[in-house]
């Protein structure tokens, strides 16, 4: 038995059972696709019956903002026309728009205690390890941690393995890292204490990673912890968006 | 010559049953039920405590699936599942050696937590070579603690059904 599991991992790692690795793929990928689907219908029905109080509150809160974000809306107008204006003056050179792919998320991992997605796209169509995996125009979700010819894995940011350099959208634009915690939270770690950070503040990548360009929104702050006996003050985070939902995502082949 | 095929078919059918049964427990439950490893509680109900050493041939099967959707590099798993089992069989055989409930829950909580042990000190091990593989966190003990709890739970419970319908069958020895 030890014979033949060593052979079936050297046979992996050389390449030779590949064929039979996709073969079996090809078959479980699509139970674990109609799986994860009927979960995510699941949960969304059994969220909406055990909040249906709560809907209604957030419903409420969502039409109030909406007014202030018409507001915001045209001052945001306003600063990019300017923008675009300063850019002109300077010479200023647009650097290549980073490519992306499109992929849907097939399942998750089936071991328990990470949390990590896989989607149906892999190194075909140029994936590496460590790109970062967004939806929307920009909310971080994740990063590439395995890939293969036809298929690739996710971590999500609130993997207790995840660390992200990220930057607090403040005054003093706080610098820190954003660790995930079971799937349960995001902690951003390390920020400096002598720097004021309020609840809403946004949290973005900070772009000192290599493979991970910065303004990628990470989430806000929900609660902010500054114990006086600790040299640094940390955030709890509420995510840009909702990370045990996710159906299609798009993946940036940075470099 | 239909023997062998017909074994053949019967251990892929075996694999690709508990494989589902996995994934459904996975995906379906909410927390803490989604803790529960059943491609592990069976392969030990059927390799450990039933002393069929033939189930060690459907566990190596069914851990190299999971290797296959696992961010873990590929072989951790695996070699994980395989020496746990090793191992908590002839713990079970040399030290536990009576079949009361206490010892079943005994027996289903090592298990796991051999797994998890093996499992983290092959990442330990592959995290000198390889850098930024993965880091132990005081929390990662608790919830593997509770992992192990509730499987342990889960195997008592599976014991006390199997002993209900059918206590003659709660014996030391191959069926």
């Amino acid at each position: 038995m030890g014979i033949v599991f060593l052979f079936l991992i050297a046979s992996h790692y050389l390449g030779l059972v590949r064929a039979v690795e996709t073969g079996i793929r090809k078959i479980t990928i699509p139970i674990l696709r109609e799986m994860h689907g009927f979960s995510i219908k699941i949960g969304e029905n059994y969220q909406f019956f055990r909040n249906r109080s709560e809907f209604f509150k957030a419903y409420e809160e969502c039409s109030l903002s909406s007014n202030n974000m018409s507001v915001i809306e045209a001052q945001m107008k306003t600063l990019s026309e300017e923008n675009l204006e300063l850019k002109k003056q300077l010479n200023y050179v647009q650097k290549n728009k980073i490519q992306s792919v499109l992929a849907k998320v097939i399942g998750r991992e089936i071991l328990t205690s990470s949390q990590t997605i896989i989607i149906d796209r892999g190194e075909a169509e140029g994936i590496k390890l460590d790109q970062p995996v967004i939806v929307g125009d920009g909310i971080l979700i994740g990063k590439i941690t395995k890939v293969e010819k036809d298929f690739a894995m996710v971590r999500l940011v609130n993997d207790n393995q995840s660390r992200i350099g990220s930057v607090i959208l403040n005054k003093e634009k706080s610098q820190g890292v954003v660790e995930g915690g079971f799937g349960i939270s995001l902690r951003m770690n390390l920020i400096p204490r002598d720097e004021d950070v309020i609840v809403g503040d946004q949290v973005v990548t900070s772009g000192l990673e290599k493979a991970i360009p910065r303004g990628l929104l990470l989430g806000s702050v929900a609660v902010i912890e500054n114990e006086p006996y600790k040299p640094f003050q940390q955030a709890i985070l509420t995510p840009g968006t909702n990370l045990s939902k996710l159906t299609s995502v798009s993946i940036l082949l940075t470099k | 010559m239909f023997r062998p095929l017909k074994n053949l078919i019967y251990f892929i059918f075996i694999v690709f049953l508990i494989f589902v049964l996995h994934t459904g427990i996975s995906y379906f439950f909410p927390y803490p039920f989604n803790q529960i490893n059943p491609a592990y509680l069976f392969l030990t109900w059927f390799f450990v405590y039933r002393d069929q050493e033939k189930w060690l041939w459907p566990a190596l099967g069914i851990s190299i699936i999971m290797d296959l959707f696992s961010s873990l590099p590929f072989g951790v798993t695996s070699a994980s599942i395989l020496i746990s089992l090793v191992l908590v069989r002839y713990l079970f055989v040399i030290i536990f050696t009576n079949y009361s409930w206490f010892n079943i829950f005994i027996l289903g909580f090592t298990s796991l937590s051999v797994y998890k042990i093996i499992s983290f000190g092959i990442l330990s091990l592959l995290s000198i070579f390889i850098h930024g593989l993965w880091k132990i966190n005081v929390i990662d003990i608790y919830v593997w603690l509770l992992e192990a709890l509730v499987n342990a739970l889960i195997f008592l419970f599976i014991y006390g059904i199997v002993k209900l319908l059918s206590p003659r069958k709660i014996y030391y020895g191959s069926l």
